[in-house]
């Protein structure tokens, strides 16, 4: 059984997640507005292979988070709450 | 609309397991304008707890209660206020309130004790900041000397190890739930609260478990022997 | 018994020559370079040959022939698309498949069997009805049927999933539904392509793609660098690697699907069996194997592992609609990439890149394209514009908010 490490849950089968996609920085952040730029946001992702930042969600408690993974080897680096990146391991 | 002024409904409410309970034969109480099933026709005779028993307690009265000055409120209205996350405190006459989040409380009267509902009654009338969660959880109560083995049936959680009294959000057969290990006459229990649209569905998966281990039903009178007349 | 058989009876060795030739090392220079030696790769390099006359073409594969997606899915074609960009790309295909087993002189066991598409629910049936109709109005066959249609065709089928699910309501059935032996597929195409002259360079894995002033100049393998103007990326599950390399940004994302098949039964099931609600498709190979299939795994991931929630979950399906095969054993599961775009169309054509052309986007629906893309993707290299068929494919069309929202597809969530 695969393990995920909830930040506020601890340890709990993958079962209990859900996929949330990769970690985009806020499209209200974006000065622009050109058509291209917003085609790009809206549809591009980063799928090539490496270790990603990701929003997973915790079901049964409703606690999104982010964690680092290996795309590849599909091992989870490590979990922390969106914005305690620096402060959280 | 202003959410903080509607008062609580004040209609009984019933089990979503209603029916279930109702084909094995329950006798009905009304206990504090709640109906429970205190027995059941296929109950073992006499007053032991089972190897394992599931008791629905559907229709406690419940409140869930949030905001910047949630914890400020129940404690000047006389609650112990938990101050971890997840931890659980007695209410004042009987239940129990959780901290579900950093400003977020769930309070559920027990068989006896009426503090949740007389809050619910309150919660709007000049609280500030504080906001009602509604809640109509469906409550199961699982206990008995196996009841470990249905958990680990059912749950990737290890039982063995859960520290009592604080509240854990896992799946239970694949539905979500907040579950509170506790203990009842002297017995290792689990309280299951869940949405009431999976209870049936979640019921009928803890009866084939619990009865495949030698276990049953149980009305709460079993439970509860002082449950008020 | 044929001469030949009996011949190889009589001899100590064995003289008939391999499917394709295994060039010792790769030329300093080709007129086109394919990456990925599947079947849409291998494809692309027939058709150069054949019907373009480009035959100094080198195909590199970094593992083996058809190992890739080719070889992992679940061999059904079908063209009861949507979308009329992509029903009639589907029937091309199927019109292709048909007569490829004579024009290889190889037999691929392409093989009919009618394919349905099972409604659990009213709505379910409702959306069924409407696919019908979009496909009959696009001249493909394929109609609406009832439970007793169903039962009469696959009488073993639980029309009541046991209880355990919703029933079966009826089912969109597509009589030119079929399967075929897959590897076969790949190995027809690369012999075909050996024959005309291109070469199929296994065990070389590409490492760079040389642009120079937007145009592409050459690649870079672990076997040394290669001159050439026109390079096809046909990795499907390993497009973004090859993307990154030339810095387009694209909307795929890798999911992995899982598949089984059982130990092999005397013929029963002739019709590929779908069911969306229950993630399953099911069809029983010429080898008697079931061959059954699931949604794609919840969250991206650019590994082909095992699991056993896989396991569980597609056993549960199967045995919900046919109870009797509750003592058949898994021989074996194993995974394949999808390169999963936002609208289930596949992404085709030229691209911003002059000399770069892609052949991804295949997610779920690869297979039964193998011949069209071929086809298509070599007329659109030789020709150095996209063939009218993929026009709606190009990748650009995410930049014109143009998408072809493929609600037909398989596997994927509606």
């Amino acid at each position: 059984m695969k393990i995920l490490n909830c930040p506020i849950n601890g340890p709990r089968p993958l079962q209990e997640f859900h996929f949330g996609g990769e970690l985009r920085p806020n499209p209200l952040d974006r000065k622009d507005g050109a058509d291209a730029d917003w085609a790009d946001y809206v549809f591009n992702r980063d799928g090539e292979p490496g270790v990603k930042r990701e929003w997973w969600y915790h079901i049964p408690s409703g606690t999104w988070f982010i964690a680092e993974r290996d795309n590849v080897t599909d091992q989870f680096q490590r979990t922390y709450l969106y914005g305690a990146e620096q402060t959280d391991g | 609309m202003n959410v903080a002024m509607n008062p609580a409904p004040a209609a009984a409410r019933r089990s979503p397991i209603h029916d279930a309970l109702e084909a094995r034969g329950a006798e009905w109480r009304d206990v504090n304008g709640t109906t429970f099933a205190v027995r059941l026709r296929d109950e073992p005779a006499g007053d032991d707890i089972p190897a394992a028993a599931l008791c629905d307690l559907s229709g406690l009265n419940q409140l869930g209660v949030k905001g910047p000055d949630a914890a400020n409120w129940l404690s000047t209205a006389g609650v112990d206020v938990p101050a971890d996350l997840y931890e659980s405190r007695p209410l004042p006459s009987g239940g129990r309130v959780v901290r579900f989040g950093a400003h977020e409380f769930f309070l559920e009267d027990g068989i006896a004790g009426s503090k949740a509902s007389e809050l619910s009654e309150q919660l709007g009338f000049g609280a500030e900041q504080v906001y009602r969660v509604e809640h109509q959880d469906a409550t199961f109560l699982l206990t008995g000397p196996r009841s470990l083995d249905v958990m680990a049936q059912t749950c990737g959680i290890d039982f063995r190890e859960a520290n009592g009294g604080r509240a854990i959000f896992t799946r239970v057969a694949g539905v979500s739930c907040a579950l509170l290990p506790e203990t009842i006459a002297d017995q290792q229990a689990f309280r299951l609260w869940l949405d009431p649209s999976y209870a049936p569905y979640l019921w009928e998966e803890l009866v084939v478990i619990v009865e495949s281990l030698g276990g049953h039903v149980v009305g709460a009178g079993r439970l509860f022997p002082d449950l008020p007349a | 018994m044929p001469y030949r058989l009996l011949k190889y009876a009589l001899h100590k060795d064995h003289p008939e020559p391999r499917m394709f030739r295994a060039p010792e090392r790769l030329k300093e220079e080709y007129d086109a370079v394919i990456i990925g030696g599947g079947g849409h790769g291998l494809g692309a390099a027939y058709y150069l040959a054949k019907e373009h006359g480009i035959t100094s073409v080198a195909v590199l594969e970094k593992g083996y022939i058809g190992g890739g997606g080719t070889g992992r899915n679940t061999a059904i074609v079908r063209s009861n698309y949507l979308t009329p960009e992509g029903a009639r790309f589907y029937q091309e295909s199927v019109d292709l498949f048909r007569d490829l087993s004579r024009e290889f002189n190889f037999n691929l066991f392409y093989s009919e069997r009618g394919h349905f598409t099972l409604a659990h629910s009213p709505a379910s049936l409702n959306t069924q009805r409407w696919r019908a109709e979009v496909n009959k109005h696009l001249g493909i066959d394929s109609e609406v049927v009832d439970r007793a249609f169903i039962k009469k065709t696959v009488p073993e089928i639980d029309l009541d999933a046991g209880g355990h699910q919703a029933p079966i309501y009826g089912a969109l059935y597509h009589p030119p539904g079929a399967i075929a032996r897959h590897d076969a597929v790949a190995w027809g195409y690369a012999r075909g392509a050996d024959q005309r002259g291109a070469e199929i360079h296994q065990q070389t894995a590409v490492t760079g793609v040389e642009v120079r002033d937007g145009e592409v100049a050459g690649v870079h393998t672990d076997k040394g660098f290669i001159k050439t103007r026109k390079v096809l990326s046909a990795v499907a599950g390993w497009t973004t690697s090859i993307t990154r390399m030339v810095g387009l940004r694209t909307p795929l994302v890798i999911h992995p699907l899982q598949a089984l098949v059982t130990e092999p039964l005397k013929p029963w099931l002739n019709s590929i069996v779908v069911s969306a609600s229950l993630h399953l498709y099911m069809s029983q190979s010429s080898r008697g194997e079931l061959v059954a299939g699931a949604s794609l795994d919840p969250y991206e991931l650019i590994s082909m592992r095992s699991t056993l929630d896989f396991a569980e979950g597609m056993s549960a399906g199967m045995l919900d609609l046919f109870p009797f095969l509750g003592d058949v054993k898994i021989l074996r599961q194993w995974a394949g990439l999808c390169d999963m775009t936002p609208d289930f169309s596949p992404i085709m054509g030229t691209t911003p890149i002059k000399g770069f052309y892609i052949d991804a986007g295949w997610g779920t629906w690869g297979f039964k394209a193998t011949p069209v893309s071929g086809k298509t993707m070599a007329w659109t290299m030789a020709n150095d514009h996209d063939h009218e068929l993929i026009k709606a494919f190009n990748l650009s069309r995410f930049g014109r908010f143009q998408l072809v929202g493929e609600k037909g597809a398989a596997s994927v969530g509606h």
